[in-house]
């Protein structure tokens, strides 16, 4: 049946023929635009702000992680009952020292804990009204390499404080934890909302499609009688989906670098005041990255849209 | 290489087709139709003219028996060659079907765009199809400003333009006065004399035996002895 199947055609003269059919797609994807220019525009804005909005989160938390990058001081303080005495002290220390998970312990007796509180204060008269040295002496651990995450510095600093000459035990680096802690729930709020609004630009799609298509319902039914094929009637669709994804992508990039633009002083103020070395830039993977995601998006968005859509418009259905 | 003597354009057997409301548009049609035949289809309206042309282009799949067309089962053709197969096809409807924000060019063109012809190619082609019609003159003009006969003569010639083997004409002079229409059927004649195989569906009984060529009648279905 060689009639009716693709006949044998010559490569050259195939890619002319396709070459052809995806300019006149390409075309037509425009016309798209044109004729209904500012519902386009409106979606695609639409899609910029969806695609801004998680991808201004992740940059923030990318910034801020960057931030913390740095080896963070990680030591364990164990302050001692008052009633501990030097030789005790050292006795503690050197079984300490012994364990695998601790690198090096540093020894504080209470005179040079007093010495160092009056060194940091200033406050030598306030002290010398006190009739004892109020100060424990303090034992800082420094864990070895191993001890790398917080649960297991956190499992040390609770055998620490078994021990019955021991007062109490904290972690240094507390708070730091937590606040990367709260990074990191942040990083994950910002996937969320990448996720929904991805959701809402693959509907905004659909739905731009989906009036494109109605709209258009007479000439595809014209084009399908007269030997359309599928990929012929579905091409301009794609190419309309893919420019508004693509638009929708650079907009959201244009959107990102104006608000940088625009917090660059405050930033630079926060930093000075913290002396911190903190820097928002858009990478250029990161910009790539956003608009690659406008561009699968709308092809997602138009293959589940086009091919349901179009197989329910057929010649003699009205 | 040997010749094998080439099939009927057109071979029904046992023909039937049923919609999903229950009402038999066609039964039992057998009915061949030769290449380079013209054949007028007739019949009161609702007798199953139409449904056997959809049927003949594949808007509508068969229920039972067979048709083959230029020795091809249409009943066992993929949905996916069927864009290819009407490319072979010149299809006429009552109501034309133009689109109208294009230009008589554009319409007449629109087939072979869509085979990916070359410019040239597609430019000689429509202007061919145009003359042919006597609409040369009016390939820059939309569709609306044209008369009806004008409206119906474009879309012959969107039917002519990639030189099908078939013409299928669903009621091509229904909106149009006796005069319009033998010119219109004129035009079928010229084709069918360059070797077309031409299928007219037609109410108008006096027309079609006016021209002395093969005449079947279908009533309720069925076709007439």
């Amino acid at each position: 049946m060689s009639r009716y199947r693709t006949p044998r055609q010559p490569i050259r003269e195939w890619l002319q023929v396709w070459l052809r059919q995806h300019r006149d797609a390409v075309l037509k994807a425009r016309d798209y635009f044109r004729q209904s220019w500012l519902t386009s525009a409106l979606t695609m804005i639409a899609i910029a702000v969806a695609l801004a909005i998680p991808a201004a989160g992740l940059l923030a938390m990318q910034s801020a992680g960057q931030l913390f990058d740095f080896d963070t001081p990680r030591q364990i303080t164990a302050y001692m009952k008052l009633d501990v005495d030097g030789q005790r002290l050292a006795d503690i220390a050197k079984v300490l020292t012994q364990r695998p998970d601790v690198d090096k312990v540093d020894v504080m007796t209470r005179q040079q804990s007093l010495d160092e509180f009056r060194r940091q204060t200033g406050l030598d008269d306030a002290l010398d009204l006190l009739p004892d040295n109020p100060l424990p002496a303090v034992l800082l651990i420094h864990p070895a390499d191993s001890i790398r995450d917080s649960a297991a510095l956190a499992g040390l600093r609770d055998e620490i404080r078994q021990n019955r000459s021991v007062e109490d035990a904290t972690i240094d680096a507390d708070w730091l934890n937590k606040l990367l802690a709260l990074i990191e729930t942040l990083r994950r709020l910002a996937w969320l909302a990448g996720i929904t609004l991805a959701i809402s630009v693959l509907l905004l799609i659909h739905y731009s499609l989906h009036s494109q298509i109605i709209r258009r319902h007479e000439e595809i039914q014209v084009v399908k009688l007269v030997g359309g094929s599928g990929a012929y009637i579905r091409r301009p669709f794609l190419y309309y989906a893919i420019l508004l994804g693509a638009g929708g992508g650079l907009l959201a990039l244009l959107m990102l670098k104006l608000a940088l633009v625009l917090l660059a002083p405050s930033l630079q103020a926060l930093s000075n005041l913290y002396h911190l070395e903190f820097t928002l830039s858009l990478p250029a993977m990161f910009a790539i990255g956003l608009v690659i995601a406008g561009i699968i998006l709308s092809i997602a968005a138009a293959l589940l849209t086009i091919n349901a859509l179009l197989r329910r418009i057929e010649p003699g259905t009205h | 290489m040997t010749r094998l003597p080439k099939p009927p354009m057109i071979e029904c057997r046992y023909l039937g087709k049923r919609y999903a409301d229950g009402q038999n548009a066609l039964s039992e049609i057998n009915l061949t139709i030769e290449r380079g035949e013209l054949v007028f289809l007739t019949g009161h309206s609702g007798a199953g003219k139409s449904t056997l042309l959809r049927l003949i282009a594949l808007i509508e799949r068969p229920s039972r028996g067979s048709l083959k067309v230029n020795g091809y089962e249409l009943a066992k053709l993929p949905d996916l060659s069927i864009p290819r197969y009407r490319r072979n096809l010149g299809m006429i409807f009552q109501d034309h079907c133009l689109l109208p924000d294009r230009t008589v060019f554009d319409n007449v063109a629109l087939p072979l765009q869509i085979a990916g012809a070359e410019p040239r190619l597609i430019a000689r082609r429509t202007r061919a199809a145009l003359d042919k019609v006597g609409l040369l003159r009016k390939e820059k003009a939309y569709p609306a400003t044209l008369s009806a006969g004008q409206q119906q003569r474009v879309g012959i010639a969107r039917a002519i333009v990639n030189r099908p083997a078939i013409l299928l004409a669903d009621e091509p002079t229904g909106n149009l006065d006796p005069k319009l229409s033998e010119e219109i059927m004129r035009l079928f004649l010229d084709f069918n004399r360059v070797g077309v195989t031409v299928l007219v569906a037609s109410h108008d009984q006096a027309l079609v035996h006016r021209f002395g060529e093969r005449v079947i009648e279908l009533k309720q279905g069925r076709l007439m002895a």
